[in-house]
């Protein structure tokens, strides 16, 4: 780290991982005595337009809900990442503005922690439903319908998926990649962000998965009788 | 309950003839599907590519002779299938992709994918994009924007059509503050639309200026649509948000000087609130101090940007500080708050970031394929003169833009119609100006928001219907929802005609600040 002195301080990479580690959980911890943020009963304009897919909200059995909680506990646990960002940006603005010491190291942490966060926050946002659909025919589709042809196109979602865990193991395993940075003046650490797209396409593999397994029974319950 | 009766009602479909063919496609349709990929999956895992053994069949390479035109329709009129069955375009477009690849290329081929997606994840600029919907989503529950349409009605309400317009000019603010669209329609319908319905607007007037003063969010910065266009066209995300202001106040002076002239004609579409409710003029300039903290914001986030202190995603996080000190003037900064907010954020970016991850992998292998020159070929082989083309542009950026989400238009069409569009020259219609040759991609960017906000306003698909037939009260009819677009829609066109005509409506600030 010897050229980076003289530099202000630079945000050393185990206090870098190890907080992003940390932090989720301390404020997870914090914000359970917390109270709810405002009352905002409305609904928000994403929900409104994710509507329409039957399966959603419902509950399935005990090895959907065991899937489903990976899903929602990972996407709270990188959801609070957004405001280290914030906090960065504005220590990177004041520094360089106030004390004329640009530091070295914020835009780099940043958008390798977005870029995780985006990969790693695809399945939480597939169990609500956030990835919009075309509604045209969809919604125009008996329920029934509508998850039989969710089986049907979960193929595509599949192959996607089987696509970028294999591509993304073997970008994640090559030789050259141990060890690899940006290449900027942070150096910031490539290997662990280009693990995260293996383990965000993980992740989101079961989710879907969850989801298959969900749309499948209810196709089978619609048919055979409602219990 | 209304879930429960909907399966009751399929549970009785269920039984019928019609029903069970469905059933058996469907399942056909899945077996084969299966089977083609499961016999793949095992090419791929055991055999060796280059060798002539394979298991069963092999389809890599099988469609590697085919002609671009035949691709261009395969492939996206197999995408446009696959979206039209509501499989979400961020999963349509990536599935697709892969198969394309393989049946082109070969499974080595496939390692284009991670060169596709990673850029993306790590861009500086694109950054941005999550820190200014986590600060609309601070924002949002500050009460904030309740306070914004507060001040306006009180200025406004005397006026005939008052109520509308304070939506309008609320919506402006608003949209100076947030990234998209969605926030601001949901929002002010909550708050604006009872409060002019109650007192007897003409539910079309009402419906239509929350919808049209919604859409201002894409155009003003800052727009997300905005941070896509500059990476896509690479563009200066700056110069670009410089560049819409002008466009989006002339909107929003359309929008409000047609509801005033309407209501002004006719006062029974929107009364103005009786003297005895008014306050007094001391009263309205006390009030003033409520719009000191959006100001602020607006001036600190955008002033930044544009003095060039700091780059989008350190404006944007500026604002998102500048957000939770407001929430914290409000009382309502927690970390509940900060949660909920965090999570809103994470939902939609992930959204918008995998379909920039699926859409590129389908488009990016679609321009490998050639199928840009073919796409610039066509296009110029149809004879049209470069402003017959633009007009072709908008015209299919509306249309596609009414089925697919912004980002994807703005992933799938436009990285198609950039290099096309920065080959041509715009000498002015009319003996109006021309275009600078080297400030095309920008009057563009600006066209195709504009365009883009047309399509959001389109019915029967656009999103800001979407939006408004999800809040809107019981009584007023999907019907009345989208004849209340029409007048604004007209307006966007008559805005978007403007822009093109007088490039300089879009040009003109960048090129005072930049130079």
């Amino acid at each position: 780290m010897s050229h980076l002195e003289g530099s202000g301080f630079v945000l050393p990479h185990w206090a870098y991982w190890g907080w992003l580690a940390v932090m989720p959980l301390l404020l997870i911890y914090l914000g359970r005595r917390s109270p709810e943020g405002s009352p905002r009963p409305e609904r928000t304009a994403l929900e409104i337009v994710s509507e329409g897919d039957p399966v959603l909200h419902r509950p399935g059995n005990r090895f959907t809900q065991a899937l489903d909680r990976i899903s929602e506990w990972s996407g709270v646990f990188v959801a609070f990442w957004t405001v280290n960002a914030v906090a960065a940006y504005c220590y990177e603005v004041a520094m360089r503005h106030l004390f004329n010491m640009p530091t070295l190291w914020v835009h780099e942490a940043s958008y390798l922690l977005f870029g995780m966060q985006y990969l790693l926050a695809g399945a939480f946002a597939l169990l609500h439903g956030s990835h919009v659909r075309v509604g045209v025919l969809y919604v125009k589709l008996p329920p029934r319908g509508r998850v039989g042809v969710d089986i049907f196109t979960s193929i595509f979602f599949f192959i996607f998926m089987l696509a970028l865990l294999g591509i993304s193991w073997r970008f994640f395993t090559d030789p050259y990649t141990v060890g690899e940075i940006t290449g900027e003046t942070w150096g910031g650490p490539y290997w662990p962000v280009k693990g995260m797209m293996l383990l965000g396409a993980v992740l989101i593999t079961l989710a879907g998965f969850s989801k298959l397994i969900k749309d499948i029974r209810l196709f089978c319950q619609m048919r055979g009788g409602w219990a | 309950m209304s879930t429960a009766l909907e399966i009751h009602r399929s549970l009785a479909l269920g039984r019928s003839p019609a029903n069970r063919f469905w059933s058996w496609i469907l399942l056909a349709a899945s077996g084969g599907a299966l089977f083609v990929v499961g016999v793949e999956l095992v090419n791929i895992l055991f055999y060796d590519p280059q060798g002539a053994d394979y298991f069963l069949f092999r389809t890599a390479g099988s469609l590697a002779s085919l002609h671009i035109s035949t691709l261009t329709w395969l492939m996206f009129g197999s995408l446009l299938v696959l979206l039209l069955m509501g499989l979400p375009l961020a999963f349509a477009a990536g599935g697709l992709g892969v198969v394309f690849i393989y049946l082109v290329g070969d499974q080595s081929m496939l390692t284009i994918i991670p060169s596709r997606i990673f850029p993306m994840m790590t861009s500086a600029d694109l950054a941005a994009i999550p820190l200014f919907i986590f600060m609309a989503a601070m924002l949002e529950r500050t009460g904030l924007i309740e306070e914004m349409f507060d001040v306006a009605y009180q200025w406004m309400g005397g006026l005939s059509g008052g109520l509308a317009a304070a939506t309008i000019l609320a919506s402006t603010l608003l949209a100076a503050m947030m990234g998209g669209m969605g926030a601001a329609v949901v929002t002010m319908g909550v708050i604006a639309l009872p409060a002019m319905l109650k007192r007897r607007y003409d539910p079309q007037i009402a419906l239509g200026s929350i919808m049209a003063g919604g859409t201002l969010g894409i155009l003003l910065p800052p727009s997300i649509l905005a941070i896509l266009y500059a990476a896509v066209a690479q563009q200066s995300v700056g110069e670009l948000y410089l560049g819409a202001v002008v466009p989006g106040l002339l909107l929003s002076a359309l929008y409000a000087g047609y509801v005033l002239l309407h209501t002004w004609l006719e006062p029974s579409l929107g009364p103005a609130i009786p003297a005895i409710e008014r306050v007094t003029l001391w009263e309205k300039l006390l009030l003033l101090r409520r719009l000191l903290a959006p100001l602020m914001l607006v001036f600190i986030v955008l002033g930044s940007l544009f003095a060039g202190i700091a780059t989008p995603a350190e404006a944007a996080g500026i604002g998102s500080l500048g957000a939770m000190v407001v929430a914290l003037m409000h009382r309502r900064l927690s970390i509940g708050a900060l949660r909920e907010a965090s999570i809103t954020t994470v939902k939609a970016s992930a959204m918008v970031l995998w379909i920039i991850f699926g859409a590129s992998i389908f488009i990016g292998f679609y321009i490998l394929q050639g199928g840009q020159e073919f796409i610039t070929e066509t296009l110029l082989g149809t004879g049209l003169s470069p402003y017959g083309l633009l007009l072709l542009m908008m015209v299919l950026l509306v249309v596609v833009g009414i089925f697919l989400d912004w980002v994807g238009v703005l992933l799938l069409v436009v990285p198609i119609f950039v290099p096309v569009i920065g080959a041509l020259t715009f000498d002015g219609l009319f003996g109006l100006p021309p275009v600078p040759g080297d400030k095309v991609l920008l009057w563009f960017g600006m066209l195709c928001l504009v365009s883009m906000q047309m399509s959001l306003l389109s019915p029967p698909f656009g999103h800001a219907l979407l939006y408004m037939q999800g809040i809107c009260p019981r009584g007023i009819t999907v019907a009345t929802i989208f004849r209340s677009s029409l007048a604004f829609l007209g307006l966007q066109a008559v805005g978007l005609t403007i822009c093109v005509l007088f490039p300089g409506m879009a040009l003109w600030l960048p090129s005072l600040v930049y130079g």
